[in-house]
């Protein structure tokens, strides 16, 4: 390793000499110190390469130590894609790049770098096509090569928890114009709380004003003030990564991640200063003039040796003084304006002695052996339209360049906020020209660069947003001047040996941006998805302001017509786990749940509901549980868990009319202790939910809906309600009640022994409801027949419900009762040839495609789909739902569920249930069939998985009790 | 009709509890009430730190319709005026207007209203005509202590800073619909939560999570009733 | 996330409610011929402008109107049906 790098200790350095800390880097051991980052104790180490990139695999170093680039990626063994700029090194800590086959220094894919002539953008649109037959061979290489760290699949699920967050103004960073809004907001009440993503506040302050002690008093006089006020929380290591609607901010710190609501947003995040584009102008060693200043100040790193400085604004010369005072040795100042700097760092430059190049650019930079560095610049002067003369050209020896020619807002949030920016002619930059209502921006990102009237615009942005939220009344508010002027309208330079970088995250060079456009991608969307500018992780951070200027120079445009590239969340990279976080699924059981559990439940979700599936039993297989369930159900009797089922309790002088408002059915003509069934249609007479409708009193009814449905129809049964002006109480009772449906030729053998109600066939008959108790509990009872045997239904409340069901259980016993799951139940409905709504129908059947006409009782005066269905009911009738079989001697391959009906080569229908009866001993099912093909006896085929075709044959329905007699004993 | 006694009577997370604590049980009116779940000393601290009580087995009763408020008057028991306003009813008891028509009572340990209201409107609700009672079936916990109101922060995007013991609000909690309402018993600063009790055992096990984070635990219900 | 401003709970995380579609009282049927009927049901407007949505607050039960510039996307007023005095029926001019 190189010598140590690192400076004695300097003011405001964030690194504790006294907690050093090692580590490894590919295999080599380090040192730094509590608060350095990954990169800047390696580069205090020494080392110059910190990376190979994407493509091209080119030794990449420090660039803008602000996590603009990532040039520094690395994995360590748990973690991958770690940006090493911005990331605190850790101890013991073993680090490796990203990216590269064989290690950093050997990266066995540098060789990419000298094919580079064929791996243009866009080279795997054009090439492996032929032969066809190998490419799915390139596309696994390409795949494999064009990744960045390696994901470990046996990763543990880190659960980071998640927060909500509430704040009067949120203040976006806490440089010099943030924490001056956070101060004026907090002074003038507001509950302020200001992020920002470094570890420590300050901004440019704790970096680019190194040759100016008195900026770091400013510093510390911002700090103190605002420690002094109680309602202003200063939160660092804290990213704002997007903007949502309604000033809702995610905010990551930590890898978790906050939802902070505030009532208004001050934007204070800075600019990100922008590279000048040259030949190997990617290469360790020329880097940002703030990364270098970064490396300097905040971790006391000599970024370089003998730099030279590229610039066309004061923060270079500033960059320049910075560097002299620590006795680096600039080898000159390379100024692109013709009239150099105006103010008075001119002088004091030229009092360091140091040399300046006016009206001049960088052409290229040379490398040292094997691109590890730079050991020249070539030097150009730039004319009066912006082009170099490159025939004049100056070689200076320097280690490094550093480069100072513009800046650009980090506005993303901004925009993703509705804020409108236009492009100043003046000060070459994106600036904000309006704001939605909340909003407010503030220094460098609203174009004011001078520390002075940063200070100023803060203010005024902390102002307006107490005063937009009512705490303070101003009768003026401060206001600052943007400027001075501090970026280059065109610091890009092109050169014909390429090698000059537009995007350094995704390899793009200038003259992929000018092929690009010559092939038609001449929009900046279009440019950006086919060269992949600005689609890296640092997500055209340095790279998206050149573009755009390259493009309106090559469209003969302005900047502000070529547009900017949409900004959207997140701004930096964010873990997935902070994403992820704390999951919250939702679900529900039953009363009886812990029955289920502890009797081989195997369950299913159906919506929130954790449901018996089926009871598994040893030794036996699925098929074999359903069917043991089934057939206890025929010849004993079984019980099943129905307290998902929706249930809705409806009083009230109204409360028939209503029900015969929503269904098609009549009900103000049902006993009170009967049921009916409901069929429930929507406005264009699409069937959308079936049940029973009890009526409990003269004025009280009960109606059962399907499990999924039950939230929708209460909740449409309000709206209703409210609409039509009905005098009526609704109460959403799904889960007040525990529901056990027992069904089979004994179960008013197991039942009334248990109940104090007659349930005997002619005090109690089919599709009769009594209320009375059950094992000494309350219970409503109703007799039905979905399952096609002797059955009662019995709703309980639900914390004696579990009591009811064990009650019957032990009861049942003797008789050799079973409980039966879902898909028993499933079968046993469809050997009565009884739909499900929205299994056996789908969003488009009516009635009377689905066998239901006889529910439609059309002589009311409306009922919810009345004119729909007269409408289609005049027509004639397209589809119908059949009952289907396979034949008693198929032992074939069994369709699926919609499975395709095919006549001929076309589609001519679909399967919506099919299984083996167990009762009838062979496969039987519901289609869709055409009307002309729905005859009984009709032949036709269904398309099964592999293609084969499986022959069936239309039938009666039901396929058991046609006549329904064993339900209604 | 008279009230018949329920012995049989199972709160939502009874199981739960049981398998879980094996807590000191007692009857109130007819539910069983964990007391304590571990040692009463460490709980009454834990109660002031952070900590989970399930108080599902609290009488209680919703009456809806337009005959609500006149049976209510007539029982001599207060409404408040505003929908979603809260008072107290009796000595640790809750009566809340959830709704234009709608009004929710729960009984402390020693109230008698609910059971009363239970009493003249009977087991499914036949007796009083516009009188609609609710068979409620809730979950219910007490979430208490210093630590309560950072388990709110992180399993509901409502912000219960200011206490406000005179309103019930109803949002979602972990993706669950609640009401909560922020009240004090045995000088304990809680929020108390009333949801389905089919989701039960889904929000007891996530708010005890959140708060294990952070050393809190579940404790009984003797922490808040010394009376019990 | 957006915020929606329930009448009787206040402003809550849109994530609380349920959109009920557009608000649309259905024609006086009788009169109304076939095609009109099939207009109501199956035609929505799509038009920019100032929208009038059903909303439902899912905690709580309630259902009412929201007011809504659909070009903004913001939600300008929200109120409890009242059936004595219903909102207009149609999308209104952008406000």
């Amino acid at each position: 390793m190189s010598e140590s790098k690192r400076l004695p200790p300097q003011f405001g350095e964030w690194i504790d000499r006294g907690s050093p800390v090692r580590f490894t880097f590919e295999g080599a051991a380090c040192e730094g110190f509590a608060g350095d980052t990954v990169s800047s104790a390696l580069h205090a180490g020494g080392a110059l390469m910190l990376g190979r990139s994407f493509k091209y695999h080119r030794p990449r170093g420090v660039h803008s130590l602000a996590n603009h680039d990532v040039n520094a990626m690395f994995e360590d063994g748990t973690d991958t894609n770690i940006r090493a700029d911005v990331t605190a090194v850790r101890d013991g800590a073993e680090y490796r790049a990203v990216n590269t086959v064989g290690g950093l220094a050997n990266d066995r894919l540098r060789i990419m770098d000298a094919f580079s002539r064929f791996l243009p953008v866009g080279f795997y649109y054009k090439t492996f096509h032929r032969p066809m037959s190998l490419f799915p061979f390139w596309e696994r290489q390409l795949r494999s090569a064009a990744g960045l760290g390696k994901i470990d699949g046996n990763h543990k699920r880190n659960r980071t928890p998640k927060r909500y967050d509430w704040c009067d103004v949120l203040v976006i960073g806490a440089g010099p114009s943030g924490l001056s809004a956070a101060i004026a907001a907090a002074r003038a009440g507001a509950s302020v709380v200001c992020v920002d993503e470094n570890a420590r506040p300050g901004g440019t302050l704790s970096y680019a004003y190194g040759s100016e002690p008195a900026a770091q008093g400013r510093l510390d006089e911002l700090l103190k003030a605002a420690a002094s006020l109680p309602n202003l929380s200063i939160r660092c290591n804290t990213l704002a990564a997007g903007y949502y609607a309604d000033h809702w901010v995610a905010l990551v710190d930590g890898g978790k991640m906050t939802k902070m609501r505030t009532r208004a947003v001050v934007f204070a995040q800075g600019a990100a200063e922008q590279p000048s584009v040259f030949r190997h102008n990617d290469l360790p060693g020329v880097m940002l003039a703030s990364g270098a200043q970064r490396l300097l100040r905040r971790y006391s790193v000599r970024p370089f040796e003998s730099p030279l400085v590229v610039t066309a604004n004061a923060d270079g010369y500033r960059a320049a003084l910075d560097f002299a005072s620590i006795g680096i040795h600039v080898a000159g100042i390379v100024d692109l304006r013709p009239d150099g700097e105006p103010s008075d760092l001119d002088e004091r430059v030229k009092a360091a002695h140091i040399t300046i190049h006016h009206g001049q650019a960088v052409y290229e930079a040379v490398p040292r052996d094997g691109l590890v560095g730079i050991k020249a610049a070539v030097v150009c002067p730039l004319d009066k339209q912006g082009e170099l003369d490159t025939d004049d050209g100056l070689t200076i020896a320097c280690d490094g360049i550093a480069m100072s020619v513009g800046w650009a807002g980090a506005d993303g949030l901004l925009y993703q906020a509705g804020g409108r920016m236009k492009y100043s002619d003046e000060f070459e930059q994106f600036v904000p020209e309006t704001m939605p209502a909340g909003v407010f921006a503030a220094g460098r990102v609203n174009g004011v660069f001078a520390l002075d009237q940063k200070l100023i615009d803060g203010e005024r942005a902390g102002l307006s947003a107490a005063k937009y939220l009512g705490l303070s009344s101003p009768s003026t508010l401060p206001e600052a001047r943007r400027g001075p002027r501090s970026t280059h309208p065109y610091p890009i330079f092109y050169h014909p040996k390429g090698k000059a970088f537009i995007d350094l995250d995704e390899d793009v060079q200038l003259k992929d941006l000018v092929n690009a456009e010559t092939e038609g991608f001449d929009n900046i969307e279009l440019l950006k998805r086919y060269t992949t500018f600005g689609m890296g992780p640092s997500q055209g951070k340095i790279a998206n302001a050149n573009t755009v200027r390259v493009l309106a120079r090559l469209r003969k445009q302005s900047v502000g017509e070529t547009g900017v590239p949409t900004s959207r969340p997140f701004w930096h990279p964010v873990r997935m786990d902070a994403l992820a976080g704390r999951g919250f699924h939702p679900h529900r059981h039953t009363p009886m749940h812990s029955f289920h559990e502890s009797h081989g439940a195997v369950f299913m979700l159906a919506g929130d509901w954790q449901r018996p599936a089926y009871y598994a039993r040893p030794g036996r297989s699925r098929e074999e549980c359903i069917t043991t369930e089934v057939e206890a159900v025929r010849h004993q009797v079984g019980m099943i868990d129905v307290g998902t089922l929706g249930k809705i309790e409806i009083s009230g002088p109204d409360a028939g009319a209503f029900l015969e408002r929503i269904y098609t059915g009549r009900f103000t003509n049902l006993k009170v202790g009967s049921t009916r069934y409901a069929l429930m249609c929507d406005e264009s007479g699409v069937v959308i939910d079936d049940g029973v409708v009890a009526r409990l009193g003269e004025d009280r009814f009960y109606a059962t809906t399907t499990t999924s449905a039950a939230a929708s129809v209460y909740r449409e049964m309000q709206r209703y309600a409210i609409v039509w002006g009905m005098n009526l109480t609704l109460v959403n009772a799904t889960g007040l009640y525990g529901g056990m449906n027992l069904a089979g030729p004994f179960a008013r053998r197991v039942l009334q022994p248990l109940t104090d109600i007659d349930a005997s066939e002619t005090a109690f008959p089919y599709m009769g409801m009594r209320e009375g108790t059950l094992a000494d509990v309350p219970a409503r009872f109703l007799r039905v027949g979905f399952v096609g045997e002797l059955g009662y239904e019995v709703h309980v409340p639900a914390n004696c419900a579990k009591h009811a069901w064990d009650a019957l259980v032990s009861a049942g016993g003797a008789f050799g009762i079973r409980p039966f799951g879902v898909e028993a139940q499933r079968v046993l409905r469809l050997e009565k040839g009884h739909a499900i709504v929205s299994q056996d129908t789908d969003g488009l059947t009516n009635p009377f495609e689905a066998g239901m006409e006889w529910a439609i009782k059309d002589d009311k005066p409306f009922f919810i789909g009345q004119r729909s269905l007269r409408i289609i009911k005049k027509r004639p009738i397209a589809r119908r739902l059949v009952a289907f079989s396979l034949g008693a001697g198929y032992h074939g391959n069994m369709p699926k569920e919609c499975h395709l009906v095919i006549d001929h080569g076309k589609i001519i229908g679909r399967v919506t249930s099919i299984a083996i009866s167990p009762t009838l001993h062979e496969p039987i099912g519901l289609a869709f069939m055409p009307a002309e093909k729905a005859a009984v006896g009709t032949p036709f085929s269904i398309r099964i998985d592999d293609g084969e075709m499986v022959a069936a044959r239309v039938v009666k329905a039901p396929f058991y009790d046609p006549h329904a007699a064993r339900q209604k004993m | 009709m008279t009230m018949l006694h329920l012995p049989h009577r199972r709160g939502p997370i009874h199981g739960l509890l049981e398998s879980h604590h094996h807590p000191a049980w007692r009857d109130l009116a007819g539910m069983p009430i964990a007391l304590h779940l571990g040692d009463p000393a460490v709980e009454s601290q834990t109660a002031k730190k952070g900590a989970l009580c399930d108080v599902s087995a609290l009488p209680r009763v919703t009456l809806k319709g337009p005959g609500a408020l006149w049976l209510l008057g007539e029982q001599g028991i207060a409404m408040p005026d505003t929908i979603y306003g809260a008072t107290p009813l009796g000595s640790a008891g809750v009566a809340a207007r959830t709704g234009s028509a709608e009004f929710f009572l729960e009984d402390g340990p020693a109230g008698n209203d609910v059971a009363r209201l239970r009493a003249i409107t009977g087991a499914f609700g036949h007796a009083r005509p516009g009188v609609h009672p609710v068979n409620r079936a809730d979950a219910s916990f007490l979430l208490s202590g210093t630590g309560a109101i950072d388990v709110l922060e992180q399993t509901c995007g409502y912000s219960f800073r200011e206490r406000d013991p005179g309103t019930m609000v109803f949002t979602r909690i972990a993706g669950v619909s609640c009401s909560i309402l922020p009240r004090t018993l045995n000088s304990i600063d809680l929020f108390q939560l009333w949801l389905d009790g089919t989701y039960g055992e889904y929000l007891w096990e996530t708010l005890l999570d959140v708060l294990s984070a952070s050393e809190g635990g579940a404790v009984g219900a003797a922490c808040y009733f010394p009376d019990l | 996330m957006k915020i929606m401003t329930c009448p009787i709970n206040g402003p809550r995380p849109v994530q609380e409610f349920v959109y009920g579609g557009e608000y649309r009282p259905m024609p006086d049927e009788p009169a109304a011929s076939d095609a009109q009927w099939a207009d109501y049901i199956f035609n929505r407007s799509g038009e920019p402008g100032l929208s009038r949505e059903w909303w439902y607050h899912a905690p709580s039960g309630t259902w009412f109107i929201a007011e809504r510039d659909n070009v903004k996307d913001v939600v300008l007023k929200t109120y409890l049906f009242d059936r004595a005095n219903p909102p207009r029926a149609g999308k209104g001019a952008t406000p």
